[in-house]
């Protein structure tokens, strides 16, 4: 039957409609020049001029939106920035998130349940929302340093600076970093602990003998989970950030919105993509990795 | 393996019994001990001496206790009463991982993210790098992995999973080895030779082998000793023959084995020899039994198909004899198995090794037949 493998190509439909055609548009919009009209880039694709018309367009369109991100240094840095954030950011969710996801595991699973639900409930309200309500609480006169003042501490700049973005992009993604911990700890053979205490291991010997290496591709999973948005991110240095916060995301919207440059806007985004397709692909493994191990 | 080699292990086995000797120290000594989960009692007051050197068996059935009895013994579980002392020595307070006890699980639990090799040593860490070496290659060598040191767990057969669990468990050298149904995943085949080469081995490493398993076959193979459990007890304890010939219940004779069990009634006790009526042989049993048994108390007599015989022709007056008719006919290769309708509705099973090549059946379904067994052959249950 011809139409058997119909429904097959609804994804490769999906991607087209809503990945391909937005990404060949930005593409073309980061090789435009920036001009003043309405849209502000040229050139423009005028079909009613038939092929002639395409070969004008092609011929229009040039690197200089990159030529021009390499030659300010503001860019390199924005970019360098963006990857310490993700990677400060990371960190620190492995910190957190690790502690989490192998106590949540070790917990009887009427209570794993309930601590599961926990995690994921904030997603419930809006992430703007939940944005705000940090800034109330990191604020110079708000809920934080209240608490400090009322200890008889000194209290902390934490709202428009560095940390006040590594606070929230922790809050923010620590989801993304437990649950796929979580899964790989949750169903990590009980006998195999018992083993490693037969063969001689102190409980935390057996943690890094048995434990933590088999949960490596859980660990790999949330890394990746939580670094590729991280990088592209733009809310949360927005909002918790101060002025010199430098991020990928922030230097886009000033590029469209403020500057009116579309190409460089979208010139950044395309070499953020594409600098982040090597650890989606690695993310990508991992998942098909995982699997296939039953 | 020799024949002769064999037939001599045989010979040493059969004299080796510490457990009859009162001077002899055991090396593991339960004592009242008793393990409940909520309201189930899993182990309920168990004592038992294991001795040095023995390959010891418990069977039961699934949920009598003996795995918790095990896991006990390896530090999994703390009974909630009695003691477990090794060499004399309590190991209660000691966690698992200080208890010379090794366990092979019977699910293997080999560690997936370690080689054969690496799994092996793993629990040699205390060893210096050169004896650790030496080790494993010992043990590789001893389950015969040699060539198969760098696979990883998921890249072997059923079959080699379960010779690096054993030689894993081994490598440290354990006063005993814990054997959780070392046989439960393997095929039939690979499991009667697997039995043969774990005695084979047990004797020439000289230790000391305690195997939990359900299936009776295994535990009469390869042990010194069987310990038959049911509902967190100890029924019988004793060699694989006395649990098979000599049952002390209804219960150990059922599950060892297949048995025929008749009701009876004793009706006149003499010197070795009890005379007893019962409704499946209206003649009446003599049967030989050196406990005294007063007339008149009901109890069962155990006879094993095997001991039973089916003729066409009328035995003698006086031998146990009764008459039925063959209800199905079993036929095994080996064996044929004989289900025989006898008055009172029972039906017995008789076996009778195919020892010639007889294609043609003497007796066949429906055949009137004689069942009869030898004064020696039943064993008189009381309980």
């Amino acid at each position: 039957m011809p139409w058997r493998g119909l429904p097959a190509l609804a994804p490769f439909l999906w991607l087209a409609a809503f990945f391909l055609f937005p990404f060949v548009l930005v593409a073309k919009l980061s090789m435009s020049d920036i001009a003043l009209a309405i849209p502000p880039y040229a050139p423009r694709l005028d079909l009613s001029r038939g092929l002639n018309g395409l070969v004008a367009f092609v011929h229009g369109l040039d690197f200089d939106a990159y030529r021009h991100m390499f030659e300010d240094g503001v860019y390199a840095a924005s970019y360098l920035s963006s990857l310490k954030f993700a990677a400060i950011g990371t960190g620190s969710l492995l910190l957190v998130g690790y502690p989490m996801a192998y106590g949540m595991a070790r917990c009887p699973p009427g209570v794993r349940q309930a601590l599961l639900m926990m995690v994921v409930l904030p997603f419930w309200t809006s992430f703007l929302i939940r944005i705000y309500a940090w800034i109330a609480i990191l604020k110079p006169e708000g809920l934080l340093n209240a608490v400090l003042g009322w200890l008889g501490l000194p209290p902390v700049a934490l709202m428009d600076n560095d940390p006040a973005v590594i606070i929230g992009l922790v809050y923010a993604y620590l989801p993304f970093m437990v649950l796929p911990l979580y899964s790989v700890l949750e169903r990590q053979d009980e006998s195999l602990l018992e083993a490693a205490a037969d063969l001689g291991c102190t409980r935390i010997e057996t943690f890094w003998r048995v434990t933590f290496p088999l949960s490596l591709p859980g660990l790999a999973a949330g890394a990746l989970l939580c670094f590729i948005p991280m990088v592209g991110e733009f809310v949360i240095p927005d909002l918790l950030g101060g002025s010199s916060t430098l991020m990928l995301g922030k230097t886009i919207w000033t590029e469209f919105f403020a500057n009116r440059d579309w190409p460089a806007a979208s010139a950044v985004a395309i070499i953020l993509l594409a600098t982040l397709i090597a650890p989606i692909l690695i993310y990508q493994r991992q998942q098909s990795k995982l699997m296939d191990t039953p | 393996m020799t024949t002769s080699s064999r037939l001599n292990i045989g010979a040493v086995r059969y004299s080796f019994a510490p457990w009859e000797d009162p001077a002899a120290r055991p090396l593991i000594r339960f004592d009242g001990v008793v393990k409940r989960f909520g309201d189930d009692v899993a182990v309920n007051g168990i004592s038992l001496d294991i001795y040095e050197k023995e390959f010891f068996a418990l069977l039961g059935p699934s949920g009598c206790g003996k795995t918790t009895l095990m896991r006990m013994l390896a530090g999994f579980e703390t009974p909630d009463a009695g003691t477990i002392t090794l060499e004399g020595e309590d190991i209660l307070d000691k966690p698992a991982h200080r208890r010379p006890v090794n366990m092979m699980f019977q699910s293997y639990a080999l560690f997936p993210h370690l080689n054969v090799e690496q799994n092996i040593a793993f629990g040699l860490k205390h060893l210096p790098g050169e004896e650790r070496k030496d080790r494993v290659l010992d043990m590789l060598a001893l389950v015969r992995l040699e060539g198969l040191a760098r696979r990883k767990p998921d890249q072997l057969s059923g079959g080699q999973r379960q010779r690096v669990a054993l030689a894993r468990a081994i490598a440290p050298r354990p006063r005993l080895l814990l054997l959780d149904e070392p046989l439960a995943a393997l095929d039939k085949k690979l499991r009667d030779e697997t039995q043969f080469e774990l005695v084979a081995l047990q004797e020439r490493l000289g230790m000391t082998f305690m195997v939990v398993t359900h299936d009776q076959e295994e535990a009469m193979v390869m042990s010194t000793r069987v310990a038959v459990m049911d509902k967190g007890q100890i029924v019988q304890v004793g060699r694989p023959a006395e649990v098979y010939e000599t049952p002390n219940s209804r219960y150990v004779a059922d599950f060892i084995g297949e048995v025929n069990l008749f009701e009876a009634r004793v009706t006149q006790a003499g010197s070795g020899t009890l005379k007893l009526t019962g409704g499946n042989c209206p003649a009446g049993y003599e049967v030989r039994e050196d406990t005294p048994i007063p007339p008149g108390t009901a109890v069962w007599l155990a006879v094993r198909p095997e001991k039973i015989q089916v003729t066409q022709d009328r035995p003698p007056a006086g031998a146990n004899g009764m008459a039925g008719k063959v209800a199905d006919i079993g036929y095994l290769g080996d064996w044929t198995t004989y289900l025989v309708t006898v008055p009172g509705g029972m039906t017995v099973r008789a076996a009778r090794a195919n020892a010639a090549r007889i294609v043609e059946r003497p007796i066949d379904w429906d055949d009137e037949v004689w069942l009869t067994f030898s004064p020696d052959a039943a064993v008189v249950l009381t309980s």
